[in-house]
Parts: C-alpha cells; structure tokens; sequence
C-alpha cells in the first residue's frame, strides 16, 4: 500500500508543479526540501582480472599485489590502488566474492554473469543483469533509463560478451562504443524525432485513457472479488497514464544548459587515456544533467579478443591484457600490476569527476554506488573477483575498509542484494543470492 | 478490580475449556471426537500443527468447514487416529463420518453463496498461444513477460494468486505493438536465400593456396571445413509482391561459412557428391559443467555472420541415403547461436525420413520462425568476428548393424521465403470487404471483427464505437491506415476483455456462467487457448452446453490440445522444478545432456498416450507400457527401441518402470543430484498423486545441516531417521517419508539399483516393501483416492481457482461417474466438463 502513496504523491506533484519547473527534476526536488535524492549506479568492468603475485615472487607479492595485505580499517594499499588513496573514506575493498554458478567455468566465460549471477555453462541460462533491475526502477525519473558502453561495443557472443546489460529474458544488450554517437544520443534533443515521439506519447495516452473508461464500464458488471482484479489491473494503467505524462513532459523540456568541451569525443582507443576518460566524462555528464541514473562501462571484455585487452600494448608497449593474464613470471606479474595501476588510476579520475561535480544534494558521488572490478582474480579463475564499491557519504556505506569475505558464505548476489536495498530497492533476493553483505553498512 | 481481572483472566481459559467439554458432550459424535482425537489436538497439543477442540461446532453454518472437512478426509483415509493411539470401534467411525459428511453437505449449500471466484487473467503460454491463433503467426510472444507465481496447488492460472505490475501492462502494450508490426507488413521484407553446395574440391579453383585434390589429406578432426569443400551463394530478392520477383546474388560469401565443430574422428566422409555422415542416435554427449557444448556428433553447419533477427525461415536439405542394406534413415534439424565452447541450439521435434532408395537425392524441408530459436543478437554496427547464427543437420537414424548413412549434397536457408502477397495474417486482419475504399467504413469491419475475435464474444456497437473513436484520433496522425489500424487494435489487445477470463456476474440466483463464458472455459482448458469459430458460433447460437460430447471430443483430436497437455502435466507434476535439478555430473556420468529432454518427452508422450487412447488414469500408478526412444531406452537399460521417435514399450520385463510415478523425471527431479531424496519423493506422491499435502514445515525447522560434519558422513537414510527422531519432525514426517523411501531403489539419475530393500511401514501400519508393491497396493487399497486426486488437479486446473469443501458434491458426482468406466482418462474430462461445477460461477 505505501507504493500507492507515494506514487498518487507524485501525480500531485507533478500536476500541481506544471512544466515551467518540473524540470531538472532534481533541483525542483531539493528546492522544495524533499527527501527524495536520485540515487545512481555506475558500474565500471574489466576482464582478464588482476595481478595476483604468488608466495614465491614475494617482493613483487609484497608491493604489486592487488588486494591489499592487512583486512579491516587499517589496510595498506599496495602500489597498485595507491593512486585512490585520496577517495580511501569513499570505498570499501573487497575480496572472496564471486558468482557460485560461475566458480568452476573457464573464467573468460564468467565475465557474462558479472551483473547477474546466472548459469553461463554449458546450458546457457543468463537473467537480468543488476543495472537493467535498477533502471527498471528508476528510469520512471529521467529520460533515458540506462546508458551502456563498452570499449568493444554490441553483444559479443555467448561467453564473451562485450555488454554487461541483460535483459529481463537474458538476452544480452547491445553496449555503445562510439563517443560521438553516445554523445548525440544521450544530449542533443532534436526536434523532429521529438515530435515523432511526443505523437506516439499522445497515442499511447488515448489508448490508457480508453482502456480506463473500458474497464470501468466493465466493473459493474462483474462481481465483487472480480471487481478487485480489475480494480488492481486499473491502477497499473493509472500508474501508466503518470509514467506516459512524464515521458511527454521531457519533450517539451529542453536540456539543461551544459559545458561539454571539456569531453574529447574525437579519442579513438588508440590513446586508450583518452578514451577511457571520455567515456567516463560521459557518464559523469549524463548523471549531472540526470538525464539517466543508471550507467555501465565494460573497459575490457573477458579474452584475448577485443579492442581492450591491447591498451596495454597501446601504452606501454607490455604483453597485451590477456596474455598477461596467464603469466607465471615475476617481471610479467609485475607489468600486469603496473597496468592494473592504470587501471586504477582511470577509476581516480572517475570517482574525482563524480566528486567534482555537484548537484543540489552535493557531489553526486554521494548519492552514487559505484562498484569497480572483474569477474576473474588471476589467471581466469572465477573465484575471488578484486571488487572495490565506492560512494559517497549520503548512502551510508561504512567504508575506509577492506574486508575478506569467506566464500563458502557469501555470494557476490548477497553484495547485490544490499547495493540494491541502498538505492532504495527493497528486495530479499536477487539471482542466487541466499542473504546480504551488510556488514559494509554503517551500523 | 484489579484482582478481579486477574482473576478473569485465569478464569477464562479454564471456562471455555469446561464450556467446551459440555457442549461435546452433549452430542454424540462430538463425544467420540473428544474422547479419539483431543489428546492430541487440543490447546495443549497440537500435533501436525492442527488443533481440533477450538474448532465451531455447529459444522452445518459453514464455519470452520475447511478444517472438518480435512478431518474428514483424515478418517476417510483411516490415517487419524494413528495406528499406536486408541482405535474408535468401526461403528463409531461410521457415526463420525457420517455425521460430518451430512453437516458438511448442508455447509457447502450455505456457502456456495460467498464463495469468490476470481476472475483469472490469460498465463504467459495462454497469452501465447492466444496471439498465435489471433494473427497467424506462431512466435512464443508471452517469453519476455514477468515471471509467473504459483498457487499453492501448482497452478499460473489461478486468479487469486496472480499479480499484475507497471512493467507488465508495459509489456502487454509493447508486444502487441510488435506483433501487430509482424501480422500486417506493408511490403514483403525481401527474402533472403544462403545456399551452400557441399562435395570433395568443388571450390578448387577458389582457394589456390590449398593442395591439389588429390595430394589433400582430409584432417581426421575438423572445425571449420576447407573452403575448397564447399560453394556458397547468397541470394536476394526484394521485390517479392511483384511480378518481376526475382533473386539476386549479393556478395555476402565471406559472412557464410561451413563447420562441422564436435564432430567426432571417423563419423563423417567427404565425398564427390557430398558429405556423408554417420548416425548419432543415441546421443551420448556428456554433461559436465566445463565440456563443450556441441551438437551430437557428426553433424554439419553453417555459420552466418548477418542476418534478419526475426522471421519466418524454410531450411532446405538435398540428402541421399548413402548406403543401400540398411535401416531407415532420418536427418534432423537445428538452430541456435554459436557460443565460445560451441553451440548453443534447439533441435527441432521431430525427424524427418528418407524416402528414396540409397543414393537417390531428395529434399527435405524444415520451417519455422528465427524468433523461437536461440539465435544471436546482433548490432549490425558492431559485428563479433566469432558470432555466428547456427544452422545444423544431423543423420538422426540409429547406430548399430544396420545403420544408415546419409550424404548431404546442399543446404539452403531461405529467410522470407516468398509466398503468396499480401500474407495469411495481413488477410485475418485486413478481410476483405466491399468498403475497402471508404476508411472510415472498412477500418469499423475491421475493428469489429478483431474485437469480437480478441475478446472472444460479440461486441456491442457500443464497444465499437469507442474504439473506431480511438482510430478516427489516430488515422491523421499516421503515416497510412495500416499504421492507424495497428495502433488500434494494439490498444484491443491491451484490453482487459483479452487479458482475462472475464466472467460477468450471473443474475440474483443463478451460478451459471455463459454460452459464451463456457466457450471460453472449455477451450482454455482443453487448448490452453482462445476457443475458435465453431466454438463461439455454437455459443452463439446457445448450443454449446448441448452439444458438449461432439466438441469435447473434436478438441482433444485437435493437435491444439498439446497446449493442454504441456500446460497441465507441467504444472501438476512441478515438471518445472524436476528441470532445474542439477545432477552431479561425476557420479552420473551416462546422464547426459539428452537425458532430461528425454525424460520430459517420455511424460508427456506417456500423458497423451492414455489420454488418446482413452485408457484409466490408473496408468499413472501402474501400466504395462511407457513411451521411450532410444536415447531414453538405453538409458533406463532396456533393449530392443531405435531410434529418436518416441513410441509405446511394453515393459514386461522391467516392472520398475511401469507408471508414471516410477519414471525418470520424478525420480531425478526429487533428487538433491547425488542421491535419491526420499522426503522430496515422499512429499511429491502425496501431494500430486494422492493430493494429501503435507503442513508446511514450520518456520523454525531447519534443512538438513550438511555443513555439520558428523551428519554430512551419514547416508541420506540415516541422515533423515535421524531428523525423524527429533519428535516435533516425526508428526509430519511419519506420513512423508515412507513413501518416498520406497523408491530408495533408484538413484538420484532414476535408474533402477535393484537391490533388495527392507520392508517399511507407510504411517498407517501398512508395511510395504518396495516401489512395486506400493503400486500395487495403491491400486487395491487407494484406487479412489488417486482417482479423487486426478480429478481435483483438472478441475483445479479447468477452473482456474483452488477447491474448497463447497465443491465436495460435484467432485462425489464426478469421481462415482468416472468409476464405472474404471477411470479412464478421456471420459474423466469428459465428465468434468458436463458436470454442473464446470458451468458454475
């Protein structure tokens, strides 16, 4: 029942606000005291995991590994996330998480499941991804419901997919890679395609109305308890007709004025900085002009294929990313690690955007979830993914620490589990999950 | 005062105790309750969770009648009192049951006022199925809708557990949108045609950098097959509705390839005219979690790079028998997407047999829709080089002396093929009318026609009216009129009058539903879909409930009535949940990844067989026959069936597999994947065969704790005697595990182990040994309560709803019917739908 509420809350707002300041939504929202904050959820993926130096090699171990050596709150950083030692209060490292479904597979494979927990063996059986449950959500808010990128772009295939975005069905969605047409997509509103689609609004508008005025004709003549069915399915099309008058009223709405020069779109991934900081800025952009609250970016797929898996060789002329991947030696682990350093620090410059840039809640970091990592730890094994989940102070995320799960317990469905009650998702259960990870909760 | 209360409180509890032994003592039969059950079921007592000395006594008024009628039931069943307590003589048994039975029988009168039936919405398959016979075109729409929950006894279409959300009604809009977009086409999407000429060097001269024919070794083991082996020419054809429709090559070579991944060493041949292949029946590809996922071997593909995502396809295959003495021979076909560790497919159902004599050519023809298949998804501007839609032929025909090989020569996927303009579905929409020229006029035909045809009754001029409204708003707003009908009829789809089941409220006094309503009734159960012309005309006319025998029995002929058949034995036997049983891949190592399909097809087949074949549902205990193909036979280690077909098997020498209860599904789908697991066996008979659910396990009880080391050591068995011990365990546990530990001769894959089992003692002092003698004791001793419970799961699933003590009677009337023809199946349903309870509201 409290649903209800709040969504008949919202139609009053919405009608009694009109169009000149219903939008940015967000500063009408927080101009008016509301306790309601757009929450958001970015997640940033890479195959082929990380250097994870063995015993032997234990001056490399000592300073390159990438988890951290001591748990809890007064864990040393090694020299591989040194460069997010600033944002230290912001996140939470960690570690023995992984997709039970997906721990005995050929890692390249469990990079399919990252976001969903599902069965990817031999009887392909994928889910919907985390993101997509959360746009689900959220997208009733903004214009677009999620943005998804990869450096690869499109779907993949089976196994190696260059999409972290699955749909209700499994089906996988294709990612975007191309910064000039996400930029023309997300933030340039032209006017014809608008009319088209505030024409099909309008249509689809009559068809709710008419089914309404249908259904209550139809209720007198049914009995009591089917009058309640009915009545249930009415108030799904009521919420509806608010969903389609929301959508209608972002056409008219032009976007919020914005800077965007800063954002090179002519980077290819030749100059892999470059492009990963252009994809990032994209994302910030597009949460900044709340234009989606929900955003992925798969910097690398999981193989030896693919655009992202030679940045390494692009830039520092090392083995490429995969090759990497499968070394036993102490110089190539030590390499793989000085490229999880880039890595890292392309994550820094991220999290600094998202703290630079302020809506009227404050940075938008602080009302972001942002959970970086792999869905491999060396050598392709699918177990322990390096994950680190970083966000501001609004969330209530303890942070400043490292904690080791132990795997036989915890699921990384369980840490979904409690990402999504934090966006305000109330929900038991996601994918697999037999119960949460709010142990990184303040308490 | 304040004494006084305390006093109050000490007091009541104690008064209504005394209140409640005088009020039983001044009836007979309520004396006989006291004195047999209230040991057990009082305040102080509740054993099985169930407490009887609080219950309304005045059983007539209808309350409390839920709980005398399980009472009841208990009696009946001679399961209360338990064996070990004080026994009521059989007079005072007979004075209580009869007692009951009476006042419940004037209950049930007094209830039928209130009971509420609610209105059910169309499942996912039903939704399906709906749009399919609505447009034509047959496309799983209802895939992508939200998941379905069940009601506590099984069933989707039970309206009072089923939600709605913003996210379905979205769903509902955007399918129909798309549905409608594939039903009316404006102009043919142009066909596409991939053929591909296989033989020994018939593309020499293509790839110079190969050796001469002749110097060239043909690699034993083979993925991707030698471009010199095999011609590929891509056609297209874009002007189909008109007359100078003609194909066109287009240079698409290198997006087309052939492979014969997973295709074992020795399984295939190349030869001048072809490649010729081995048979594959039975399959023995294995199962485990990191192996391959490929296509029985051998088997021979082709790969496509670009092509339409949706669609009706024709697969055409040129094959020839390769050798002369040898048995039949079958090819069959597959479509998926290629995966990393191979391929990722749906077989089609059925193979298809070769006709002409050995080393004659003949086409053989497979069609469908891309949509129902696994394929790939694919943006056209970011194409994966290693993705490719699969399209494979395999020499279906079984191994051994006298198998056949076949030789394919070419394979051609036509994707639109071109047939006749405008299609079938545009025409359902678009009939033809002598108003074709007057919009306003012919868009009403149409609007008419689809709404009656949508909600499945006659439409008011009215109800036209508001939607030929909705048009009139939509057709200067559209590109054309085809455009303004789609967004017309999109919105009929989205109306409640289709998504449910309405039922309108019968006159004051009445409980009888409509011509029209049972039309709808009947073929929703009968088809799992919306009823068709011959139904609604006989409706319409009232001559339906006359003329029940003729239509019942043209709807079970028809082959629709698989929809029945898949939707009910699903839901009724949790088929669903005995899928998702994983077995443990090292143990089972002859369990392949065939099995399972296998064993859903056996159930089904054998389902159909005793429908169609009009035998007892007793079958289902026991029978002389099941259905197996090859792979299935083999499996459970019996000899003599070849081949993929399913068919009948008499099982003289294997009683172990006779009847439904004994087959392979259940008895690996109640397994924890190693082991059989005798509670989930225990609780499946009794829940679906017997329809005697147990209670739900109390919140606090907890699973079998594997994770205590000292329990992990023991055996199943002694794993659970040991929970049985515990005594708040036994109560439930006693009438659960026996029956499943019956059937402790089969291991968690359903094979039979064959060793001898010790005699157990079901909770009601029988003492029985095994699976056989179990069945043979259900079919002397149960035999009605297996027929009761058959007919209560098609009634539950017919109506729609859960059965309360109301219905009683009718189930009385159906069951003593269906006993004097000794249950036979198809006169069950037959008696179902003619009864009263099926035409009540």
């Amino acid at each position: 029942m409290k649903t209800k509420f709040w969504k008949l809350d919202r139609r009053t707002f919405i009608q009694g606000t009109g169009v000149a300041c219903f939008l940015p939504y967000l500063e009408a929202m927080a101009d008016t005291k509301s306790t309601i904050k757009p929450k958001r959820l970015l997640n940033l993926y890479f195959g082929n995991g990380v250097s994870l130096p063995p015993k032997k090699y234990s001056e490399t171990r000592k300073n390159w590994h990438w988890f951290p050596h001591n748990d809890g709150k007064n864990y040393k950083m090694t020299k591989v996330l040194e460069p997010l030692e600033g944002h230290r209060k912001n996140f939470t490292i960690m570690a023995g998480l992984s997709h039970p479904k997906s721990r005995k597979l050929v890692g390249h494979h469990a990079g399919d499941s990252w976001l969903t927990g599902a069965n990817v063996g031999n009887e392909y059986k994928n889910s919907m991804s985390l993101d997509q449950l959360v746009a689900e959500e959220f997208s009733k808010e903004t214009r677009h419901s999620f943005m998804n990128l990869s450096t690869d772009g499109g779907t993949g295939y089976r196994g190696r997919t260059t999409t972290l975005a699955f749909n209700r069905s499994g089906r996988p969605i294709p990612a975007e890679n191309n910064l000039r047409d996400i930029f023309e997509r997300f933030f340039v509103v032209d006017a014809k395609s608008a009319k088209v689609r505030k024409n099909e609004l309008l249509k689809k508008k009559r068809i709710v109305d008419l089914l309404l005025v249908e259904s209550q004709k139809l209720k007198q003549s049914l009995g009591k308890s089917d009058q309640q069915v009915l009545e249930r399915h009415m108030e799904t099309l009521r919420d509806l007709e608010v969903r389609i008058e929301q959508l209608e009223k972002w056409q008219d709405i032009p976007l919020k004025s914005f800077n965007s020069d800063h954002i090179d779109l002519s980077a290819t991934v030749k100059d892999p900085k470059a492009y990963i900081k252009s994809m990032c800025d994209l994302m910030v952009l597009a949460f900044d002009l709340d234009i989606t609250r929900v955003a992925n970016y798969q910097l690398c797929r999981e193989d030896n294929l693919g655009i992202g898996m030679l940045f390494s060789k692009t830039l520092f002329n090392y083995p490429d990313h995969h090759r990497m991947s499968h070394c036993n030696d102490e110089a190539t682990y030590k390499k793989w690690a000085m490229y999880d350093r880039f890595l890292s620090t392309q994550f820094k410059y991220l999290l600094d955007r998202l703290t630079e840039t302020k809506d009227a809640n404050g940075p938008i970091l602080d009302n972001t979830l942002v959970l970086y990592g792999s869905a491999t730890s060396t050598n392709h094994d699918a177990v322990n993914y390096p994950l680190i989940l970083a966000s501001g102070k609004q969330l209530g995320l303890k942070h400043g620490q490292y904690i080791k799960f132990d795997e036989k317990k915890k699921r990384m469905s369980d840490l979904f589990v409690t990402m999504l009650n934090t966006l305000g998702i109330n929900t038991k259960k996601f994918s697999d999950s037999h119960g949460n990870c709010d142990e990184i909760l303040k308490s | 005062m304040k004494n006084f209360n305390t006093l109050k409180i000490l007091l009541i509890p104690f008064l209504s105790l005394l209140m409640a032994s005088l009020v039983y003592a001044e009836n007979p039969t309520h004396a006989l309750l006291q004195k047999y059950c209230f040991n057990c079921h009082d305040e102080d007592v509740q054993k099985g969770n169930f407490q009887l000395d609080n219950l309304n006594l005045d059983i007539s008024s209808g309350k409390d009648a839920e709980s005398w009628q399980l009472i009841l039931d208990q009696l009946n069943l001679d399961e209360m009192p338990p064996r070990k307590k004080k026994q009521p003589s059989s007079e005072e048994r007979r004075q209580i049951i009869n007692y009951l039975t009476e006042s419940l029988k004037i209950a049930a009168e007094q209830k039928r006022k209130d009971v509420q039936v609610v209105m059910r919405r169309l499942t996912k398959k039903q939704y399906s199925n709906s749009l399919r016979d609505l447009l034509g075109i047959d496309i799983t729409y209802g895939k992508a809708l939200p998941k379905e929950y069940l009601s506590k006894d099984g069933f989707k279409n039970n309206g009072s557990e089923q939600v709605i959300s913003l996210l379905q009604t979205e769903y509902y809009q955007s399918i129909a949108d798309s549905a409608l977009e594939k039903a009316t086409p404006e102009k043919p999407e142009p066909s596409l045609k991939y053929h591909m000429q296989f033989g020994f060097d018939i593309n020499s001269k293509k790839s110079k950098k190969d050796k001469p024919a002749k110097k060239r070794n043909i690699p034993a083991k083979i993925n991707n097959l030698n471009n010199a082996d095999y011609l590929v020419e891509t056609l297209q054809n874009r002007n189909i509705a008109s007359k100078a429709s003609k194909y066109e090559k287009v240079e698409l070579e290198d997006d087309c390839k052939a492979s014969m991944r997973g295709s074992k060493k020795g399984s295939f041949e190349f030869l001048k005219e072809g490649i010729k292949l081995k048979p594959n029946v039975p399959h023995t590809e294995t199962y485990e979690a990191h192996a391959a996922f490929l296509p029985p071997s051998p088997n021979l593909q082709m790969h496509l790079k670009e092509f339409p995502l949706s669609g009706e396809f024709l697969l055409k295959i040129k094959v020839a028998k390769g050798n002369k003495k040898s048995g039949d021979a079958y090819v069959k076909a597959y479509i998926g997407e290629k995966t990393d560790w191979g391929v990722d497919f749906e077989m089609f159902e059925h193979a298809q047999k070769i006709t002409k004599p050995a080393g004659k050519f003949q086409t053989i023809e497979f069609k469908g829709r891309l949509e129902n298949f696994p394929i790939p998804v694919i943006d056209p501007r970011h194409i994966d080089p290693k993705s490719a839609l699969v399209i494979g032929v395999v020499n279906d025909s079984p191994k051994g002396a006298n198998e056949a090989q076949i030789i394919i020569s070419s394979m051609e996927l036509i994707i639109n093929p071109v047939e006749s303009w405008p299609p079938h579905s545009y025409s359902k929409i678009f009939i033809p009318s002598k108003n074709t020229g007057n919009e306003d006029l012919y868009s009403k035909e149409i609007i008419k026609n689809f709404m009656s045809r949508a909600f499945r009754r006659p439409v008011s001029s009215h109800e036209v009216k508001s939607y030929h409204g909705l048009w009139k708003t939509f057709r200067p707003q559209s590109r054309s009129f085809v455009e303004s009908i789609r967004g017309t009829l999109s919105a009929i789809l989205s109306s409640p009058n289709f998504l449910y089941l309405i039922e309108k409220k019968p006159q004051e006094g009445s409980f009888e539903i409509s011509e029209m309503e049972m039309a709808s009734r009947l073929s929703y159960f009968l088809w799992n879909s919306m009823p068709d012309t011959e139904l609604l005309r006989l409706a319409f006319k009232k001559q339906l409930k006359q003329n029940l025998d003729f239509q019942i029995d043209r709807m079970l002929n028809n082959p629709k009535s698989q929809g029945f058949i898949e939707a009910f034995t699903s839901e009724w036997l949790q088929i669903e949940k005995m899928v998702n049983v994983e077995l443990n891949p090292k143990k089972y190592k002859n369990y392949n990844r065939f099995t399972r399909k296998d064993m859903v097809f056996e159930t089904r087949h054998f389902f159909k067989e005793v429908l169609d074949k009009n035998l007892s549902v007793m079958n289902f205990i026991d029978s002389d026959f099941t259905m197996l193909n090859q792979n299935l036979a083999q499996f459970y280690g019996i000899k003599g069936v070849s081949g993929s077909a399913f068919r009948r098997v008499l099982l003289k020498r294997n009683p172990e597999r006779r009847g439904l209860i004994s087959q392979g599904l259940f008895l690996s789908g109640n397994s924890d994947g190693t082991e059989g697991h005798p509670v989930k066996r225990g609780v499946w008979l009794i829940s679906r065969i017997l329809d005697d659910p147990p209670p739900e396990p109390p919140p606090n009880v907890p699973e079998i704790d594997n994770s205590d080391p000292e329990m992990a050591k023991l055996p199943m068995r002694q794993q659970l005697e040991k929970h049985r011990e515990s005594q708040s365990c036994y109560e439930c546990h006693r009438k659960i595990d026996p029956w499943g530990m019956l059937f402790d001769n089969y291991d968690a894959a359903g094979q039979w182990m064959g060793k001898k089992l010790e005699p157990i003692e079901l909770s009601n002092g029988k003492s029985l040994r095994d699976s056989n003698e179990l069945k043979q004791y259900l079919l002397k001793e149960r035999k009605e309560q297996v027929a009761r419970a058959m007919t209560k799961y098609l009634l539950r699933y017919g109506l729609g709803r859960s059965l309360s003590f109301v219905d009683e009677k009718y189930i009385d009337q159906i069951v003593n019917e269906s006993q004097k023809n000794d249950h036979k199946l198809k006169s069950l349903i037959f008696t179902i739908v003619k009864n009263p309870i099926f035409s009540k509201k």
